[in-house]
């Protein structure tokens, strides 16, 4: 019987090597290998001070690793290693090709300036000049993520914490990014919300192509969101694979612990 | 015929780093294979590790010895080593689940959940949504509820709900988990229909069903297990 | 008040005190500033300020680059708010009346150099003529970015967006671009730049100006220049374009239609009248009228 394998489907749009960041013993992480596709959400979980969010800003180009490189590729012609690439141009790719989800959404809008300016300003920077047209898409964003658009000139500060979450993920997919990094995006948010949120994450992934890499200590978030889950501990992957595989039949001492230890429904 | 999936020298030992370093072997020497249109019932006691090889079949438990294959379209997947990719693209085309146990996220509503698979391979929203509504109908799933979160239904409707699901693509392979557990008379013969049709379609079936009433009406060939001891 | 600043002017310069009132090297180290930011129109400057005989905010940074550049030749004007007679004009010519022994003028087109706090004069200048803004803030994306270090970045890298939300925010509260003074400008194609708190009305006068424009911040020790000529763009949206102030009314003691308009309160009874904030052009434009009817 010829047995083959299926070939992959696309090139990973984000592929971290042997990347490294350790500040002192334990802190940090060493030694990262990482795909992403599109499509693709990948849950990073793990006890607090277990190098995620570090690792996250290492994938998203806002902190240099020691060693090791991480190649972002729009499409097959546009391959860039991110920290060979100028200041510039990074940042040129985390306004337009990233979205950065912070876990307080206030770190990631601008509190005094209204809904619409936020969700504008990735536009206007990227050299839109029509009022009319990017408050049109403002308007859209926010139907998008369920706010009401009559709130378009309203302040974030005036909003809740599901709402100004919501928000500042529309601000992030205005410029329509490839890939998502989100740290805890539900963290700080009661559970109704929470339930609303993803959902809204899931469907936005599924609909845009996202690729989306996720930090969450909360099992479950990971279970319903993410396709591929990666278990770090002190600073190392511990454990990676199918989601439903590695929560429901895990292999190493700790992702035992962690499943372990969550609280049944 | 060539069969869809082979299961060849399975073996599965848990692991209980936190309790001791226990081990628990639960499957050795697995052999199966299964051909289109047939049904095989995983059968044998609780406990003797029925639901542990149906869940290695889905890429759901890791085993520490063996090769799955299954086949996509003209290709051979071994689920051993097969990456995470792939089982993903594997389950959403050629192998569907059917448990007894929903798990989604709270919000969506019945109707969308049995869309869903099939919205993710391209089906238009017009079409899944039929699908869905004849199966939920089918199910006695009351027309009232398909707009709502099951959150709030109730274990069996819950369940229906779920085995909607499951049957709302045509999978070349099919794998269930006592489908029929504490459902009624009524729905358990709709189950058993739904099974009987997609073994018309030449779906090929791997299943464990409790109740011998069901096993003697959907089973054309049974997979005999025993629970193993565990080694001293 | 005429008293004070008579005196003042009457009296010699103190000769402990050097031209201008500077010491020379701290002179050439503003030179040196200008210098800089001429080569790179619009472009904050850091220079070390010195301490000035008087506070902050009261165009210190103004009065140090003047006093960096004026010579014995040269005939200085300085006009606050447009007005030559107001306390802060009066007492800054006095100062280097005193300071540099030098002539001074009201009269834009004799003037070589002029100080201004916010306007640019309605007469034209012409070249070899050099304006010296006094600016409070130098940092046109201050109001969007609090941290200096990102501010520094965003010019490096030209990612001016957050300006326009500014003006998107005007739009929202007030229909139209409500942002009347210190609009931004964009200069030579490149640098983001405060053109001082000048009305917007006073903007279009930036474009390709033959004068050379200087800009001080005392307070935050910035130099930052226009060379002769160079295309200065306020920034503004496809469908909301920059547009400048308008009146319903000319100048109620000159009659011009065209300078920029005080309103002033007349009354406790509402009564006002616009009259034209450049005192020096609307007592031209009234001798004119004289010279006509004459």
């Amino acid at each position: 019987m010829n047995v083959q394998l299926n070939p992959a489907p696309v090139t990973p749009v984000l592929q971290a090597t042997q990347i490294s960041k350790l500040y002192g013993e334990n802190q940090g992480f060493h030694c990262l290998d990482i795909d992403l596709y599109p499509g693709e959400v990948l849950a990073v979980v793990g006890e607090s001070g277990s190098g995620k969010t570090t690792l996250l800003k290492a994938l998203s180009g806002r902190l240099p690793p020691q060693t090791g490189q991480v190649i972002y590729a729009s499409d097959e012609q546009d391959i860039i290693s991110l920290y060979d690439s100028s200041e510039a141009k990074l940042r040129q790719l985390s306004r337009t090709e990233f979205g950065i989800v912070h876990q307080h959404p206030l770190d990631g809008l601008r509190p005094y300036i209204s809904a619409g300016g936020n969700i504008g300003e990735p536009l206007m920077a990227s050299g839109n000049r029509h009022f009319g047209d990017i408050r049109e898409q403002a308007s859209q964003w926010l139907n998008a993520v369920e706010i009401d658009p009559c709130r378009i000139d309203d302040l974030p500060i005036h909003f809740s914490g599901g709402m100004q979450q919501r928000l500042q993920i529309a601000r992030n997919l205005v410029t329509h990014p490839k890939v998502v990094f989100m740290d805890e995006p539900t963290g700080g948010l009661d559970v109704s919300v929470q339930a609303k949120l993803l959902d809204l994450i899931r469907q936005l992934v599924k609909r845009l192509n996202l690729a989306v890499i996720i930090v969450t200590h909360d099992l479950a978030v990971a279970r319903l969101l993410a396709h591929r889950i990666m278990v770090m501990r002190q600073g190392q992957v511990v454990e990676t694979g199918l989601t439903d595989r590695v929560l429901d039949d895990p292999q190493h001492a700790y992702t035992q612990l962690l499943v372990a230890s969550v609280l049944q429904q | 015929m060539e069969p869809v999936l082979i299961a060849k020298d399975i073996h599965k030992t848990f692991v209980l780093h936190n309790q001791g370093c226990t081990q628990l072997p639960v499957l050795e020497n697995q052999h199966l294979s299964l051909h289109k249109g047939e049904c095989l019932v995983l059968h044998g006691h609780s406990g003797s590790g029925k639901s542990s090889l149906l869940r290695a079949l889905y890429g759901n438990y890791h085993v520490n010895q063996g090769e799955i294959l299954i086949r996509q379209q003209a290709q051979w997947l071994n689920l051993v080593n097969a990456d995470s990719r792939q089982i993903i693209q594997l389950r959403q085309h050629t192998l569907g689940w059917v448990s007894q146990f929903l798990r989604v996220i709270p919000r969506l509503s019945a109707r969308d959940i049995v869309m869903q698979p099939q919205l993710d391979i391209g089906i238009s929203p017009a079409v899944a949504k039929a699908t869905a509504e004849r199966l939920l109908s089918q199910l006695n799933v009351p027309e009232k509820l398909w707009s709502l979160a099951p959150a709030t239904f109730s274990g069996g409707e819950q369940q229906r709900v779920n085995i909607a699901k499951g049957f709302a693509l045509d999978y070349p392979i099919l794998l269930l988990d006592e489908p029929t557990a504490s459902l009624d008379k009524t729905n358990c013969e709709q189950v058993i229909s739904l099974i009987q049709q997609a073994k018309q379609r030449g779906a090929a079936i791997v299943g464990i069903f409790h109740d011998p009433w069901v096993r003697e009406q959907v089973a054309d060939r049974l997979h005999p297990m025993s629970a193993l001891s565990a080694p001293h | 008040m005429s008293n004070f600043s008579a005196c003042l002017a009457q009296a010699k310069q103190p000769s402990h005190y050097n031209f201008g009132y500077l010491d020379e090297q701290s002179k050439r180290m503003i030179r040196r500033a200008i210098i800089k930011g001429v080569c790179i129109p619009g472009y904050q400057v850091a220079f070390g300020g010195r301490e000035m005989p008087m506070p902050y905010g009261w165009g210190t940074g103004g009065i140090m680059l003047s006093a960096a550049i004026l010579g014995q030749q040269d005939v200085f004007k300085v006009i606050d708010q447009g007005a030559d007679d107001t306390t802060n004009a009066v007492s800054i010519r006095a100062f280097f009346q005193q300071m540099c022994q030098l002539e001074t003028t009201t009269q834009t087109a004799k003037a070589s150099v002029i100080q201004t706090r916010h306007r640019i004069p309605e007469q034209p200048l012409r070249h070899g003529q050099i304006m010296v803004y006094q600016v409070p803030i130098p940092e046109p994306l201050r109001f969007i970015e609090p941290r200096e270090t990102e501010t520094q970045k965003m010019h490096g890298l030209e990612e001016y967006g957050a300006m326009h939300v500014k003006l998107y925010e005007d739009i929202v509260q007030y229909g139209y671009i409500a942002t009347s003074y210190a609009y931004p400008v964009r200069v030579n194609h490149r640098y983001l730049m405060d053109p001082s708190p000048i009305p917007k009305f006073d903007n279009p006068k930036l474009n390709r100006n033959p004068a050379l424009m200087l800009f001080a911040a005392g307070r935050e020790k910035r130099i930052y220049c226009v060379p002769p000529y160079t295309q200065v763009v306020s920034l503004d949206f496809e469908d909301h374009p920059f547009a400048v102030q308008q009146w319903s009314q000319p100048c109620k003691l000159c009659g011009s239609q065209d300078s920029f308009l005080d309103e002033v309160l007349l009354d406790d009874q509402g009564g006002r009248m616009f009259v034209c904030s450049d005192t020096d052009y609307c007592q031209r434009q009234q001798e004119k009228q004289h010279e006509c009817s004459a």
